[in-house]
């Protein structure tokens, strides 16, 4: 048995505005909540005394943060981003999840095509910036493949 | 390399390039005698666990010194805390040109000394001199 460690579970950001990805991982953060957010509706059948719930749908998010460390490539770019106040579409970004196997490997990928980037508040006192992934739309699953400082997702 | 190994050993390195025209400065060591000093480190604790495994660690030191004290108002008080101001002021300007080397796979992030920390930490028996204690923190990402 692996114990799963933290370090393992890498939420990414691809930062290339060209259509081959650049998988920017989320590094210096000292959070990790995955909020899967289930859509439930409430049922009174006639046949049963009490309700029955059924999940419909999710609406998964990711809070996160990053340490301003201004040689850190994914502040250099969130900073910027944000500060360009983009709204709609603008705040779509490709976000992938590397997960590990049953090894303990991560080969794993989860790519949310149509996630937002939503942020959340600049705290200079702090050190952090901080700001959720929205991951709206449907997931793509995959494998990712990690060598060096290069990330790659094949759904 | 562990997180802590050698830290010690670099903050003193580092401070060793305090200009002083005191008795050479010594790590974690007794102090007998009006102008003795040293480096005294603490065991560094854990401020940040990132996600990708990294950590951020705090280590305390301070320069521990010796110097003549009075019981009068004839300003011997006051010189003897000259030294450690320096050396607070030493600290505070090595930000972020000169740094301890900490090695690879290990990152200053921050380093500075502690406000509000009191200076005096106790009268000799001999009652003509006292130790102060000038304590600063070092930061870093491993």
């Amino acid at each position: 048995m692996a114990k799963l460690t933290r370090n393992l579970f890498i939420p990414c950001i691809d930062t290339s505005d060209t259509s081959t990805p650049t998988w920017t991982p989320i590094d210096l953060s000292t959070i990790f909540e995955f909020a899967f957010n289930p859509q439930e509706e409430t049922y009174g059948y006639i046949c049963n005394a009490n309700d029955s719930t059924e999940v419909t749908g999710y609406a998964p998010e990711l809070p996160q943060e990053i340490v301003l460390d201004s040689a850190n490539p994914i502040y250099a770019f969130l900073f910027d981003f944000f500060m360009g106040f983009p709204v709609g579409s603008d705040l779509n970004r490709k976000v992938l999840l590397c997960a590990p196997d049953s090894t303990g490997a991560v080969t794993k990928g989860y790519m949310w095509p149509q996630a937002v980037l939503s942020p959340t508040a600049l705290n200079t006192v702090d050190g952090k910036l901080t700001f959720t992934l929205k991951l709206n739309g449907d997931k793509q699953d995959g494998t990712v493949a990690i060598s060096g400082g290069n990330i790659t997702f094949t759904a | 390399m562990r997180s802590s190994e050698g830290v010690s050993k670099a903050l003193f390195d580092w401070a060793t390039g305090f200009a002083s025209s005191g008795a050479p400065l010594r790590l974690n060591a007794p102090l007998e005698r009006s102008g003795d000093r040293c480096l005294v480190t603490g065991a560094a604790t854990t401020t940040a666990d990132y996600i990708d495994g990294r950590r951020e660690r705090r280590m305390d030191f301070s320069l521990v010194l010796m110097a003549p004290w009075s019981e009068g108002a004839d300003g011997l008080n006051a010189a003897a805390l000259e030294e450690g101001e320096r050396w607070l002021d030493w600290v505070e300007a090595q930000w972020p040109d000169n740094l301890p080397d900490l090695g690879e796979g290990r990152e200053v992030t921050q380093l500075t000394t502690y406000d509000g920390a009191p200076l005096l930490v106790q009268v000799m028996p001999d009652a003509v001199t006292a130790k102060y204690q000038f304590m600063a923190h070092l930061d870093y990402r491993s």
